[in-house]
């Protein structure tokens, strides 16, 4: 194993110091950007700016809101993150020892596929958990002081919901296993980086499209015409009307306001409006999903590659 | 060195090897002695890099079995007694020849001789410290070479690894691949679609065509089974062979005008076809004409039976 684990270092040490550099940059940024919002904010009442419909005074929105763009363009590079590491770290992983026939070498001496296979990924691995939980907390460390305020950055934009928490994580090694499992079946990097981030953006497109229909939203009721319920930092998943026998119709029956709503809603029997939200505690139930979902995928794609190595065809 | 109780260097029985549905080796069988310095021929294309997959447990048959010592190809008691050379000799190339001998070194560590993968090395006028991608050829030739005969295996497998050499290296490696087998006596099977390079090299010979052994054994002994004729053709038999040789003896058989060449497998316990009197010109071929005459006689369908050598 020592062996194995010497080799797996000297050819990804490029890339281990790539990344140590990429994320000492990035820590760098968050250190400065946050301080500069600590300060910024210092002496301001943020709560009344907390959600969607706050009362934000002016003042208190302009303070806060600079750090916006930083923290959308970190996300930017978290939700990048995964792709990058099955691309860079993944596809080449198995597919260039394979396109330069190097693999005839390493796999013809002493030590085993196992023992070599299980040093390369190991290192990959622990590489790719470790970038992506520095990139995620460095995300969440930022957001937090302005996490969910008004017209800024919310627990349910891709920013946060994708890339940070565990499921960011989850994504990377998933990406990471990919890559592995591409590369060995390609057998060419190219190709294989090509397919690797088509296969991610994939998954993660799929999952941010349909996770929601795994998740109840809760339905927040308002009688007749009465106010409706400021959204806060919940997540809305559209209106609907409600008819006394407790059933639930479509937004469209009804698309007007004032005199004419009411109107509307007596026309058609409405008692009461419907808004379908994800409260931000939601957040945990959609990490939940996509972290399972992406840890069995990964899970799945390592036994795929080990089951081809052993089965060989690897000269 | 023909202990009979040996295991052979390696076995093969009835190896069949597809690649999506086409028949890249089919009823492979051969045993190789230990102690052999074997020349696996044939022509490109023949399948004798995959019978090297085989031997080294990169590939497994689709049917048959292939035994190295004994163990199955790939299995650990295998690995360690075996060293390869794959045709195209891939090297990292962003490693240094030091660090391409520590890979040798660090995955081999049983029996891994350092100095001897040095001395090989420094022969060649490689300084450790120099980056494999810069080599020519002929020096990363000899950086595999260096690895693989630092392992210390007890079976040498090698795949053309003269191909694309100039004659002077080419004369190297010979050397020093006959220096390791005087020194320890391992067994090496090394290929080559050109025979003359091997000949006086190999005393063992494997044929290799359209994915059928078509001949092995003992080149010496392969030389006394058969035998080369040459004279005026005969103007009263068809073929021009006289007309009690048995034709089934015949291997390849050429008429230019009236000139005819051909060899015959010799009659069991003589060395002589039978058929053949005196008047004939008659001698013991040379490995690379029995080689040759076999490849020519080469059935164009596969259901050609293997030919073993007497």
């Amino acid at each position: 194993m020592t062996g194995t684990l010497w080799l797996a270092w000297r050819q990804q040490r490029l890339l281990i110091l790539t990344a140590a550099l990429l994320v000492t940059a990035l820590t760098v940024w968050v250190a400065l950007g946050r301080a500069d919002l600590i300060e910024a904010i210092s002496g301001y009442d943020l709560s009344q700016c907390k959600g969607w419909n706050g009362e934000c005074p002016p003042e208190t929105y302009g303070a806060m809101t600079e750090s916006n763009g930083g923290i959308r363009l970190l996300g930017a590079i978290g939700l990048a993150l995964p792709a990058a590491i099955g691309m860079f770290w993944g596809a080449p992983l198995i597919g260039r020892e394979l396109e330069s026939g190097t693999i005839k070498v390493v796999l013809t001496q002493d030590s085993g596929v196992r023992s070599w296979f299980a040093a390369r990924f190991g290192l990959a691995a622990l590489c790719a958990v470790t970038v992506s939980t520095a990139v995620a907390a460095l995300i969440a460390w930022w957001w937090a002081p302005i996490s969910n305020m008004y017209d800024g950055v919310y627990w349910h934009d891709p920013y946060i919901l994708n890339a940070s928490g565990p499921s960011a994580v989850a994504g990377a090694l998933f990406a990471l296993a990919a890559g592995t499992a591409i590369g060995l079946l390609v057998r060419r990097t190219l190709p294989a980086m090509g397919a690797t981030l088509a296969v991610v953006l994939a998954v993660a497109a799929v999952l941010t499209y349909f996770r929601r229909d795994f998740v109840t939203p809760v339905d927040r009721i308002t009688p007749g015409m009465q106010p409706k319920r400021l959204i806060g930092s919940a997540w809305s998943a559209g209106y609907r009307y409600l008819t006394p026998d407790g059933a639930q119709h479509p937004l469209e029956n009804c698309l007007f306001s004032g005199e004419q709503l009411r109107a509307c809603m007596d026309g058609h029997g409405f008692v009461g409006r419907v808004h379908k939200v994800y409260p931000s505690s939601d957040f945990w139930t959609f990490q939940g999903i996509d972290t399972t979902v992406y840890l069995l995928l990964a899970l799945a794609l390592v036994a795929l590659t080990t089951v081809r190595l052993r089965g060989r065809r690897l000269g | 060195m023909n202990d009979p109780t040996a295991e052979p260097a390696l076995r093969a029985t009835a190896i069949g090897q597809r690649f999506r549905g086409n028949r890249a080796l089919h009823d492979c069988d051969f045993e190789l002695p230990a102690g052999r310095i074997a020349a696996l021929v044939g022509p490109n294309g023949a399948g004798k890099s995959t019978l090297f997959h085989l031997m080294t447990g990169l590939l497994r048959p689709t049917t048959g079995e292939m035994r190295v010592f004994g163990a199955v190809p790939g299995t650990r008691a295998a690995r360690t007694r075996t060293a390869f050379i794959s045709q195209d000799k891939p090297l990292y190339p962003q490693f240094t020849v030091a660090e391409m001998l520590a890979v040798g070194r660090r995955l081999s560590p049983r029996h891994w001789d350092q100095a001897k993968a040095e001395r090989i090395v420094g022969e060649g006028g490689i300084s450790p410290k120099t980056r494999i991608g810069t080599l020519s050829g002929g020096k990363r030739t000899r950086v595999a070479l260096a690895l693989a005969l630092g392992k210390q295996a007890d079976l040498l497998l090698l795949d053309e690894p003269l191909a694309d050499l100039d004659p002077l290296v080419r004369h190297e490696v010979t050397g020093l691949l006959m220096a390791e087998v005087a020194d320890r006596g391992i067994t090496v099977v090394i290929s080559s679609h050109v025979l003359p390079e091997l000949e006086n090299v190999c005393d063992h010979v494997l044929l290799l065509q359209g994915g059928r052994i078509r001949l092995a054994g003992d080149t010496q002994d392969l030389r006394e089974a058969y035998t080369r004729l040459t004279g005026r053709a005969d103007p009263d038999t068809p073929d021009g062979l006289p007309p009690g040789a048995d034709r089934a003896a015949v291997v390849h058989a050429t008429t230019t005008g009236r000139h005819l060449s051909a060899l015959l497998r010799n009659a069991p316990g003589t060395s002589l076809p039978s058929g053949v009197d005196e008047h004939w010109i008659t001698r013991a071929p040379s490995l690379e004409e029995i080689l040759l005459a076999h490849l020519r006689s080469a059935p164009r369908n596969a259901a050609h039976a293997t030919e073993a050598a007497a």
